[in-house]
């Protein structure tokens, strides 16, 4: 109620800022909650001819599938130790790299940046022929490279052992470039004169680094984790569906909820049930989020999300 | 104060143009906000076809093609100066790749968007899951109506095929529909080791042939394998699909994974794996392509059609093969809807719809140019009905997504007498006796998709021999078991006793 | 930064661009071997297997790709509009949203808060999405399809109100006692202010709309709309696809001859992502100096 008398009787600065914002807020109504009753689908036996709303109400009946399944504890485990893993590796490598990239003259750099950054246009598919190209094992690069070399053809694709490693390069080489120049423009940003201060003190270049850079990056770096906590029950489909090219001894460590669910119905495109699966990844990355900012905040309120 | 004016200027522009998508849907035909709008179940009025004029109507057809020709749009035009002179209608023709095609149609049809034809297939758009779901009209009555040659041209078990509870919800576009399961070899091989083919009788007797292979061309593959493309033929050992055996009139139902055949067939698999005989890439290996040309001495085959030695010649670098088939041909459900045309239940003129399938199934001329183009621009004739196909073509597509092949022309290296031998092997095939009926999961959704996933994970490591029975095979069958196969299981029974019943004289 | 650079030991530079020119190597060799396999004739791929020297050089791959040239130059010209209106468009939205829920004294800050915070968790699937974007906004074959989707999203919102949160509240006040407006505060103090922020969103946004295929993939029919990714994309699918359903391809009989073979289709990618190698220079440079930029005013 009180709300409701302060929008009539809003100042002129609330009202100058509810209008800046109106497009956006528009925006967000049109295509978030206009669309949002189509979460009721999971709950539906979904039929065309019925429409949405027509459709017989099935309670919970749809996330069943996903539950009852064997799978959902080793695709659930894989999704989040390689979302963490992920995030891990690629902020240490990235870091590396911006701080290295910083020490080294913008000409050069400039071309390095550029190299690095090349793969981040190749789509996944692409990869996975790429990735062929090493691995096949008649054909591939290294097969027979090692073969002139006299050593045995290994068995790429039948050998789930490899895969964690072989999902990381793949990562890493894809996602580097990208991770690490946003953190080298971070690196830039940051007012020389500490630096100054720093070597005037007879700081060397690893203290500086310690002390300086990372802490001015850390904002950037909470951000870019609560992101990717957000995430993590929503593995990269491209990656694990087409890299590991879809080979079954190798789901033990390449699969994840997303493909597995992929898996389970790509032949009936069930909608109702692929629904469920996704709210249920969206509910857990709520609280996931919701839990990391929470910590964020506990330790260092202004670089927390809100 | 101005520069402000301005701003504001654009945030109106922004408005003005928001509130005219959010409300551009204002023709009263539309669809409400509610997207339950009322689907026609086909019951419209459809009387005066026959005389007077028939109003003019543009139907969209959404098709799946290999990629989309830049020729399309003349392919279009030449399309709609035949439709229109005969039907007063107008095409939209929609090529999707198949690559797309699933995602974008399944998509689209939950969404009710309008279009009148879609092809489907059990292999892509699922037909069955989509006639479940409500996504196409029921035609029988349409089709008597409007497209009597049609219906008349396919056998009546096709026909069956396509019925879900007793109702046709798609025309299927006449071809094979048959399948035989067998082998085929490479003659020159076969030839320098003295190999009878016509001695094999079962897998088994390839034995001696592939061991030779192995033995003397070390860099030849014996047995080229593929993990989509290896699967336990229940017909082969005297099962039909549903897993009833064959002669079994009480049409018990097994899980075939769990007979003694399927054990032999993976052990079998498995050894020849062992021995060196099988590609050891075969479950990841999903198409025989390009790359393998040349290199492999045999291969299994689950579509033996006649004129197909042919087509593998020309796929494996060149090479003679013989076809060696370990069963007689036979027709199964699943062969019958490998690929069909459906009109959508958002159609707005079902009856044209129809009537425009009845055109391509029956017009050559319009058939041809959908399948193979406009003649000599991309396809020449070499002889009244055999054309050639200039391999850099600006249109391609495939003729078996249009409609009956039957009535089109033959691809240069097929034999003249192709179509009319298909036909035969159609009609003769031996036809399975739970043909007809088709299993329903609603009721057991949740386990057959995990049985689903559990199957996509094993088949192709038991298929192709990759890993060990002994120990794998147990465990299929236990991760089966707890997937909920047995419910599956049951609910099959239950549906298919009911079916017997009903279907079945006695 | 850059004499300091210079100051330091030969050797240590030397060893850092070793380390770079190693791992640029590293990244760089798949890009070689998509190169050579599209350089070679594929007969020699048969035989001589992937090789980072194409056997036996052909560039008949190129050739049949530019027979046709618009196909790929409209793909071009689609992608570079559906980028650069996106980008422009997003930063827009993103901003002025972010402004707002990042001011302490507004009145209704948690409220827009927990409206802009709500869709993160809950959106209503494809269909209804789709439903609304065919049926109300009528954007089937518009390019405006791939654009609009993806104008605003919640995760960058609340960075951007993080970001902007972090404007000293005084420059706020000291412009107001001046007379300002809002929306001039806005658009001639917090923007410029706020650089930094702007530069890295917008290159977050503008990689998304570089790589976008879905929506796309989704909203298009018509070959003249497609865009750059999607354009490959749909060969590589559908070839995968294809394979993975060879059992009924086999009884159809579907001539796979037809289809673009690997060396076209790797001269597709080279086609595709080669070009950044230099675009991408000129985008970089504004990005960093926009950065650097905006700290040099903070």
């Amino acid at each position: 109620m009180n709300n409701l008398k302060k929008l009539f009787r809003m100042g002129k600065s609330d009202r100058e800022l509810t209008l800046l914002a109106l497009p956006s807020l528009l925006y967000i109504f049109v295509f978030s909650y206009l669309t949002m009753f189509g979460v009721i689908i999971a709950f539906k036996n979904y039929r065309y001819d019925l429409g949405i709303l027509g459709s017989e109400w099935v309670g919970f009946s749809n996330f069943r599938f996903f539950f009852i399944s064997e799978k959902a504890f080793i695709v659930t485990r894989n999704t989040i130790l390689y979302s963490l893993w992920f995030w891990v590796i690629t902020t240490l490598a990235a870091l590396l790299v911006a701080i290295l990239l910083n020490e080294i003259s913008r000409r050069w750099s400039k071309y390095y940046q550029t190299i690095m950054f090349l793969p981040t246009f190749v789509s996944w598919v692409v990869v996975m022929f790429l990735v062929q190209m090493f691995l096949s094992h008649d054909y591939g690069f290294l097969n027979r490279f090692s073969e002139t070399l006299g050593m045995d053809r290994v068995r790429w694709y039948l050998e789930a052992s490899y895969w964690p490693a072989i999902l990381t390069s793949a990562h890493l080489w894809k996602s580097i470039g990208f991770s690490a120049l946003v953190y080298y423009a971070g690196i830039v940003a940051i007012d020389p004169s500490y630096y100054e201060a720093a070597r005037m003190d007879g700081a060397s270049r690893f203290q500086m680094a310690r002390k300086i850079t990372i802490p001015m990056l850390a904002p950037l770096i909470i951000i870019l984790m609560i992101m990717a906590i957000g995430n993590m029950f929503r593995g990269d489909f491209g990656l694990h569906f087409f890299v590991p090219n879809n080979s079954p001894l190798l789901y033990n460590t390449t699969d994840i909820i997303d493909t597995f669910v992929y898996r389970a119905l790509s032949v009936s495109g069930d909608i109702p049930m692929a629904t469920a699966v996704g709210l249920y990844q969206s509910v857990v990355g709520l609280i996931l989020v919701v839990a990391a900012n929470y910590t964020v905040r506990k330790f260092s309120e202004e670089n927390s999300l809100w | 104060m101005k520069k402000m004016q301005r701003v504001l200027l654009v945030w109106l522009g922004c408005l003005v143009f928001l509130a005219a998508c959010s409300s551009g849907n204002n023709n009263p035909g539309g669809t409400n906000t509610n997207p339950a709008a009322p689907g026609n179940n086909g019951e419209e009025p459809v009387s005066a076809e026959t005389d007077g004029e028939l109003p003019h109507v543009e139907l969209i057809w959404y098709y799946g093609v290999s990629q989309v020709s830049p020729d399309q749009q003349k392919i279009e035009d030449e399309v709609n100066r035949i439709v229109e002179e005969k039907l007063n209608a107008t095409v939209k023709l929609r090529p999707i790749d198949f690559g797309s095609y699933t995602t974008k149609l399944n998509t689209a049809s939950a969404a009710g968007e309008k279009f009148d034809l879609v092809w489907t297939a059990n292999w892509a758009f699922n037909y069955d899951e989509n006639v479940k779901k409500g996504a196409f009209i029921p035609l029988d009555e349409l089709l008597e109506q409007h497209a009597p040659q049609t219906l008349q041209a396919i056998p009546s078990f096709t026909w069956d095929a396509t019925k879900y509870q007793g109702e046709i919800y798609a025309v299927p576009n006449y071809q094979t529909i048959t399948s035989r399961y067998g082998a085929s070899i490479r003659k020159d091989l076969a030839d320098k080791y003295g190999f009878d083919a016509s001695t094999v009788e079962t897998l088994e007797d390839l034995e001696p042939f592939l061991a030779s292979v192995k033995e003397n061309d070390p860099g030849i593959t014996p047995l080229m394998l593929t993990g989509p493309g290896t699967k336990f033929e229940p017909f082969m050992y005297g099962f039909d699909d549903n897993g009833v055996r064959i002669g079994d009139d009480t049409f018990q139902t097994q899980i075939l994974e769990e007979t003694p055949e399927y054990k032999s067939f993976v052990e079998l698999m498995h050894s020849w794996f062992e021995k060196g005989y099988i590609n050891d890439d075969a479950s990841t290996v999903k198409q025989i392509d390009a790359i393998y040309n040349g290199k492999y001495a045999s291969g299994l085959e689950s579509a033996m059609k006649p004129g197909y030695e042919a087509e593998k010649k020309a796929s494996n670098g060149g090479y003679d093969v013989i076809g060696i088939p370990f069963t007689e041909a036979t027709t199964r459900r699943t062969s019958n809807i490998t690929t069909l045309t459906a009109v959508s239940r958002t159609s707005a003129n079902p009856e044209r719809a129809v009537m425009l399938i009845e055109l391509v199934n029956n017009d050559p001329e319009l058939y041809n140019l959908l399948s193979f183009g406009i003649e000599g621009t991309h396809y020449e004739k070499l002889d009244d009905n055999t054309v050639r196909i200039d391999p850099n073509a600006s249109y391609r597509a495939q003729n078996w997504v249009f409609g009956n092949v039957f009535n089109g022309y033959l691809v240069e290296g097929q034999a003249a007498d192709t179509w009319e031998a298909t036909k035969a092997l159609n009609e003769s095939a031996f036809v399975q006796p739970t043909f007809g009926f088709s299993f329903d999961d609603t009721a057991v959704k949740a386990e057959y998709a995990n049985v689903m996933a559990v199957k996509a994970e094993y088949e192709p490591l038991l298929m192709t021999g990759t890993v060990d029975p002994a120990t794998y095979l147990p465990e299929y069958l236990t991760k089966l078991r707890n997937a909920g196969a047995d419910k599956v299981r049951e609910e099959l029974q239950r549906q298919l006793d009911a079916w017997v019943a009903e279907n079945v004289k006695s | 930064m850059e004499t300091y650079a210079m100051r330091r030991s030969g050797i240590v530079n030397a060893l850092l661009n070793t380390f770079f020119i190693l791992l640029s190597l590293v990244i760089i060799a798949p890009f070689i071997l998509i190169v050579a396999v599209s350089l070679t004739d594929e007969r020699a791929l048969t035989t001589y297997g992937y090789s980072f020297i194409p056997t036996q050089f052909s560039s008949l791959a190129y050739e049949y790709l530019l027979q046709t040239p618009m196909v790929i130059l409209r793909a071009y010209g689609n992608t570079a509009f559906i980028t650069v209106v996106g980008t422009l468009l997003s930063i827009l939205l993103t901003s002025i949203i972010g402004y707002t829920i990042s001011r302490r004294d507004y009145s209704f800050r948690s409220w827009v808060t927990i409206y802009v915070f709500i869709p993160m968790m809950f959106s209503g699937g494809l269909v209804p999405f789709y439903i609304l974007m065919t049926q109300y906004l009528h954007l089937k074959n518009s390019l405006w399809a791939i654009i609009l989707p993806g104008l605003l999203s919640p995760f960058y919102v609340l960075i951007m109100k993080g970001f902007m949160g972090k404007i000293p509240f005084e420059i706020i006040e000291s412009a107001k006692m001046d007379g300002a407006g809002e929306w001039r505060i806005f658009f001639r103090i917090i923007l410029p202010l706020s650089t930094p922020a702007l530069a890295t969103l917008g290159l977050f946004i503008a990689f998304n709309y570089w790589n976008e295929w879905f929506n796309a993939l989704l909203f298009i029919d018509e070959d003249r709309r497609v865009p750059l990714q999607l354009l490959l994309v749909r060969i590589m699918n559908t070839l995968d696809f294809l394979r993975n359903n060879s059992e009924y391809i086999q009884g159809l009989g579907l001539d796979m001859s037809q289809f673009p073979n690997e060396s076209v289709r790797m001269a597709l990618v080279v086609m595709v992502a080669g070009p950044m190698m230099f675009v991408f220079p000129f985008f970089q440079k504004y990005f960093v100096q926009g950065m650097t930029v905006g700290s040099l005013k903070g």
